[in-house]
């Protein structure tokens, strides 16, 4: 590439890549359990405190998703202020594209991660937004599975990590469609490999990658590092279809998880040595849907023992 | 303490306000990738003749061929998404856009943005969506769909204020647009504070868009009132005057709110001036020459410093 672009592929030489002190680092992190996520609020959500108080010892971490726009909200901080474990998923930042990593968004996304007590960072690797961040400019597109953008991925993961002093936890996006030659998995597998990151396994996400390539819901996963794999998410989806009658896996995070998506926990749960955090994504379905759920993530994923 | 990663966050940040800056080819298939999510249209012409709708875009011809193996129908499976933007920005230029539809009398015409050409390229180049707008509202007047002096007054307010609160937040992260004006000047120069901008608008701007916001208001108590016939309308509007114009400050402040004040037509025209950096031994000729009359130009520059009106800074040539 001309001009910039050269010197930025020059300085990605310095990429830190994964090592064993990073490995110490996962070790080191907090076991957390099972969660709930939330999202600072566009529609009515599960509370988590009023969640915990009507059914006890299913919830024992709140994944708030949120960005610097709207920050925190009080229910995250009711439930942090108890004392109780908080992880940051962040939903503004284009990893593919170095100039979104401005220091200003990092240190606020620091500090809301920190306010609440996040030992890390994490969020769906994509675009989320075009243009610069703005009202109105925000979507969800997934990276472009090439090398080439794996590696600027992998890029702006160590900037932040480096800025933030925290772990940066990549995840595989949702999408109607992909494009690149690698598999989301290789993908991912890529990125943590150049920049020394753990990684966020979304088992709906991927359930709807392999429906879209036409492929079983756990290929690619014997190849993938699942020891680096540090926080899951589950959610519901299911069947819908275009007014012109286009079909496919909605990603609407209904409280009934998908059978496949069992079936990637299944396998996973048991191979994922670091993993710290189970996180079902039901905050918009009645408290009792979820229940369940909840009871069988907690029997294949147990509490932390202090709680 | 330096830390090389960082710097080179900030560099390339510099850079991303740059238009014809290089992208590399994934992202600039994103941006392609977007503008289909949002104009059916362009889909139209992606799948039928891509190398005519995707000319001039450093692309990888894998990934088109990738690209159009995708059901077209997928692309505009999200049917809300125009309209969702459409109201964020109907919310920023909520007088203007109003005007617009009352002289247009059709939706239809602040939907078509997201087909238009500011719109695409706005989106290729990473650029601001609402300023995109605000630059198709203006083609409006030039091609002579739109005329309505109401409408261009509430344009040229809104745009303003729209302009003012990204000059202020792109300057908080590093992208200080007002010291790119300088063109060249040097040394140690006078500019006026990130966002902050003086405008003139006809007499009655204000009481225009208080008519329109009480409109609105009352519209919005009954939002079926669109299927009625007898839907109310805020005509008459009140009156502008051409030949008394008032000068305006917009000080932006953070959250994206912009403080209007009423000022002096002498304090803005020296505000509007130093919207650009120069030399402070150069202010007294320009500013008699942009005929800025005031008996004591120097102390004037001084209270406007000391307000946070306007800065000093050096700048290097």
């Amino acid at each position: 590439m001309p001009g910039l672009y050269v010197e930025r592929d020059s300085r990605q030489n310095r990429a830190m890549a994964w090592s064993s002190d990073y490995e110490k680092k996962l070790d080191a992190l907090p076991y957390l359990g099972v969660g709930i996520s939330g999202e600072y609020g566009v529609r009515p959500s599960i509370d988590p405190s009023e969640f915990d108080e009507q059914y006890p010892g299913l919830v024992h971490v709140v994944e708030f998703g949120s960005d610097t726009d709207r920050g925190l909200d009080a229910s995250i901080l009711r439930w942090a202020d108890a004392g109780r474990p908080v992880t940051y998923h962040f939903l503004d930042v284009n990893f593919e594209e170095l100039e979104d990593m401005d220091v200003r968004w990092m240190d606020e996304t620091a500090a809301f991660a920190r306010r609440v007590g996040s030992p890390w960072l994490c969020g769906d690797s994509g675009m989320w937004h075009f243009g610069p961040r703005d009202r109105g400019h925000g979507l969800l597109l997934p990276p472009i599975l090439t090398r080439e953008s794996a590696k600027t991925t992998a890029r702006s993961i160590e900037i932040l990590q480096d800025r933030t002093g925290l772990p940066v936890f990549p995840e595989n996006p949702p999408s109607l469609y992909f494009l690149g030659d690698l598999h989301i998995l290789d993908y991912f597998a890529e990125v943590s490999e150049i920049a020394g990151c753990g990684l966020l396994l979304d088992v709906a996400h991927l359930t709807i990658f392999q429906r879209a390539r036409g492929l079983k819901p756990c290929d690619g996963l014997d190849a993938f590092p699942l020891d680096r794999v540090v926080e899951m998410h589950v959610a519901g989806g299911g069947e819908a279809e275009t007014p012109d009658g286009y079909r496919y896996i909605d990603d609407d995070h209904r409280s009934e998880v998908h059978p496949d998506s069992w079936e990637i926990v299944d396998h996973v749960i048991p191979r994922a040595k670091r993993l710290k955090a189970l996180m079902y994504e039901c905050e918009h379905n009645g408290p009792g849907e979820c229940v369940e759920t909840f009871r069988r993530l907690n029997d294949l994923f147990p509490p932390p023992s202090e709680s | 303490m330096y830390d090389p990663s960082w710097e080179e966050a900030l560099f390339v940040d510099r850079i991303s306000l740059d238009p014809d800056a290089v992208v590399t080819p994934f992202v600039a298939m994103q941006r392609v990738v977007i503008r289909m999510l949002f104009d059916p249209g362009f889909v139209e012409s992606v799948y039928n003749d891509s190398a005519t709708a995707l000319a001039g875009i450093d692309l990888d011809d894998e990934l088109i061929t990738q690209l159009l193996a995708n059901d077209r129908r997928l692309w505009s499976s999200d049917r809300m998404r125009r309209w969702r933007a459409l109201k964020i920005l109907m919310d920023e230029f909520k007088v203007a856009s109003t005007l617009v539809l009352r002289e247009t009398r059709e939706l239809d015409y602040l939907d078509r943005f997201f087909s238009s050409d500011v719109f695409h390229v706005s989106v290729q180049q990473r650029g601001y969506m609402a300023l995109a707008f605000v630059r198709y509202l203006e083609d409006g007047f030039d091609g002579g769909r739109l005329s309505s002096p109401h409408t261009r007054a509430a344009l040229t307010l809104e745009a303003a204020m729209a302009r003012s609160r990204r000059e202020l937040r792109d300057a908080e992260r590093g992208h200080d647009r007002m010291l790119r004006r300088g063109g060249g000047t040097g040394g140690d120069c006078v500019v006026a504070l990130p966002g902050v901008r003086a405008l003139v608008l006809p007499g009655g701007t204000l009481e225009l868009i208080q008519h329109i916001e009480k409109y609105l208001f009352q519209a919005s108590q009954v939002p079926a009132l669109a299927l009625c016939e007898d839907a109310p309308r805020p005509d008459p509007l009140p009156d502008l005057d051409e030949s008394a114009p008032v000068a305006f400050l917009l000080e932006p402040e953070n959250r994206g709110k912009v403080e209007l004040s009423q000022v002096a037509p002498t304090f803005a025209r020296l505000v509007g001036l130093l919207d650009s950096p120069i030399a402070e031994t150069e202010i007294s000729r320009r500013a008699t020459e942009a005929g800025v009359e005031t008996e004591d130009l120097d102390d004037l520059v001084r209270q406007l410093i000391d307000g946070g009106v306007l800065r000093r800074v050096r700048l290097e040539r």
